[in-house]
């Protein structure tokens, strides 16, 4: 807590907060959404004995005896306590949405913090030093709301789902607690990171300052793989016995399930895509509050580099969440088939359409930039194309398989798939669009990079050739893929198309980048770069990502936990209480909204306080 | 960008994608890049 209105007082407060947050917290997503079903009152397990290893018999244990663990609980609607004027899962459910949300954007910051502070070091450029400082600068405060969450959602559920967090503290109980000690060396290597910025600078002190930098970076990610293996538990339990929920006894077991590093991997490159569109949103509200060139100039280049983390988690972030869903379906294909066939399809037509909101907003943004300079007017005439099969892209992303008709429009239409848009509402079709997406926004950014460029090596001619031939030849592959696998072959054919799709998108950014580093040595500027020259309405494109971004991940959270449908923990624990039913589309829509609107509020007061802190005082 | 060098480029670009969809495919137990059903 930067804001000296903050007392250091506040921060040990917080600090206790996390450490009885970080007790059990990081379980959200472990109250189920599903449909009620009572279980029999003669069946349930007695709370209390949750947890506690049953002694055998004799009582007194011989050594080296092998413990017996009590099955999971069974309950009943009774055993869900209830208080007047609350609703236990809505509750529940902001709470773990918004903690989520702050986790994500102070577990991404540090990591590219990390990176452009070595940068600034290795160029000796201060302006990254600069920028890095104020990257986590905002970070604070949010750090403290996220443990604020924490702790709100742990209590929340200790009121609300006492048998559940029980039955998990059980199974985790080693990691809940290296989870809550390992929050105090998060608090400390975070405080010193950012208060011994100043301190810890030049020469070996640097050095010091980045390695603290790095500690941060891996007590917060070692954080979150402990976390995350507590929601995917509850996905795809392991470790324990399957007929009754007992615990084997090996703790590594139940964290290593099968799900675990599917998520771990999405979660950390959705997270660098988070933190790059919330720094990029700051960027933006502080340009467009700047009334001085040199602060516009500043802020214009922190958006900037804000916006490419963004776009740096989001190119990769759709084959992270191809592994991730494959694995679902491999862990269980009724899961995988009510994630994507079933009640929640229309979300993924939600989330498509966001997605592609996402990749317009940041083209818009990049084409935006090229007002810096003058140069870029070479390539401006190329835009409209570009856009034009983005849009054509986007619409084929989100064109629903099955529509929901009246009888009269089925009878209208033929039946329930429309002729020729039905054949592009299967995966086929999406694939096509979304690699493709990613390489024009490749182009876009490439386009960018050499906008105020000229190359100056004898091979341009022939570099830049090769270039146009990846570029081309991929996508022309990336289509044939998708239109012969996709509709003329069986399901094997089918499914494997997808990962040379993936190559090719892989191929054109790896090849045309080793290309351009060469070929762009020692460039000739053709004209400069004039850093604040961008219309306001970019900086609006920047919004746009860090709202789309938020909602995007709320609805897809939702859906994740969704899945488990009437379960606490899949085919382990059933969910009995009142509000064990899955909620419509559009009820759990206006839920995740309204989140969304409370993050955002919370986000523009951390703006806010930013902002007057770095004020002076008048007199 | 001369048109010959974009030609030949195209021609190498087609041989890598090629062999590429090739290895991808065979890595994956598919028998082969035409499809016998």
């Amino acid at each position: 807590m930067r804001f000296s209105s903050f007392s250091l007082g506040f921060k040990k407060a917080t600090s206790l907060t996390l450490l009885l947050g970080a007790l059990i917290a990081g379980g959200y997503g472990i109250v189920s959404l599903p449909f009620a079903g009572v279980a029999s009152a003669a069946e349930a397990v007695k709370s209390e004995s949750v947890g506690k290893p049953v002694e055998t018999k004799g009582e007194a244990k011989a050594e080296g005896e092998k413990k017996v663990y009590p099955p999971a609980p069974k309950l009943t609607a009774a055993d869900y306590p209830k208080i007047k004027g609350f609703n236990s899962r809505i509750l529940v459910w902001i709470v773990a949405q918004l903690h989520l949300w702050f986790a994500a954007f102070v577990l991404a910051v540090p990591i590219f913090v990390l990176i452009i502070e070595a940068i600034g070091m290795g160029t000796k450029d201060e302006r990254y030093d600069k920028m890095a400082y104020e990257f986590i600068k905002v970070s604070m405060a949010a750090y403290s709301i996220t443990a604020i969450m924490g702790g709100l959602l742990t209590f929340s559920l200790l009121v609300f789902y006492p048998d559940l967090i029980r039955y998990m503290a059980s199974l985790f109980s080693r990691s809940m607690l290296a989870y809550a000690f390992l929050f105090f060396a998060e608090s400390a290597s975070l405080y010193i990171y950012y208060y011994g910025w100043h301190w810890l600078e030049g020469g070996f002190r640097k050095w010091v300052h980045l390695t603290i930098g790095l500690i941060l970076n891996g007590v917060g990610t070692f954080l979150m793989l402990l976390a995350n293996s507590w929601v995917t538990f509850t996905m795809s339990p392991n470790g324990v016995d399957p007929a009754t929920g007992a615990f084997l006894g090996s703790e590594w077991a139940v964290i290593h399930n099968f799900l675990w590093n599917p998520l771990n991997l999405h979660r950390v490159v959705a997270n660098i895509a988070y933190g790059g569109s919330i720094i990029g949103a700051y960027a933006a509200y502080k340009f467009l509050s700047s009334s001085t060139t040199e602060e516009k100039a500043h802020y214009d280049w922190m958006g900037y580099t804000a916006n490419m983390i963004a776009i740096g988690g989001l190119l990769p972030l759709p084959f992270a969440g191809y592994w991730l869903t494959k694995e679902i379906y491999g862990y269980s294909q009724q899961m995988g088939i009510t994630l994507m066939g079933g009640v929640f399809a229309w979300l993924f037509i939600m989330q498509a359409v966001l997605i592609g909101t996402l990749f317009l907003s940041v083209n818009y943004y990049l084409w935006c930039g090229m007002n810096r300079s003058e140069g870029a007017v070479r390539y401006t005439k190329n835009i409209k194309w570009i856009a034009a099969a983005i849009v054509g892209c986007f619409l084929v992303w989100f064109t629903p398989h099955t529509l929901v008709l009246t009888n009269q429009e089925l009878k209208a239409l033929g039946g329930p798939y429309h002729k020729y848009l039905g054949p592009l509402g299967i995966m086929p079709a999406k694939n096509t669009a979304v690699n493709i997406m990613i390489i024009l926004t490749f182009l876009s950014f490439t386009l960018y990079k050499r906008a105020n460029k000229i190359a100056t090596v004898s091979w341009a001619a022939t570099g830049s050739a090769l270039q146009a031939a990846i570029f081309t030849m991929a996508i022309v592959n990336i289509v044939i893929l998708g239109v012969y696998y996709g509709y003329f072959t069986n399901t094997v054919y089918k499914v494997a198309a997808s990962v040379p799709q993936v190559l090719s998108t892989l191929s054109v950014i790896i090849l045309t980048t080793i290309i351009d580093t060469f070929m762009y040595k020692g460039a000739k500027e053709v004209a400069p770069l004039h850093w604040g020259r961008v219309p306001a309405r970019s900086q609006y494109a920047l919004f746009m990502l860090a709202v789309s971004f938020t909602w995007l991940m709320g609805l897809m959270g939702y859906i994740r936990s969704g899945i488990r449908q009437h379960w606490h923990v899949n085919s382990i624990m059933r969910d009995n209480s009142i509000d064990a039913f899955t909620p419509t589309i559009g009820y759990a829509a206006q839920i995740v909204t309204i989140a969304a609107m409370i993050f955002m509020a919370i986000v523009i007061f951390i703006f806010w306080l930013s902002n007057i802190s770095s004020k002076k005082a008048a007199h | 960008m001369k048109v010959g060098y974009f030609v030949a480029s195209l021609v190498a670009s087609v041989i890598y994608f090629l062999l590429m969809d090739l290895g991808l495919m065979k890595l994956q137990g598919v028998p082969s890049l035409i499809y016998h059903p």
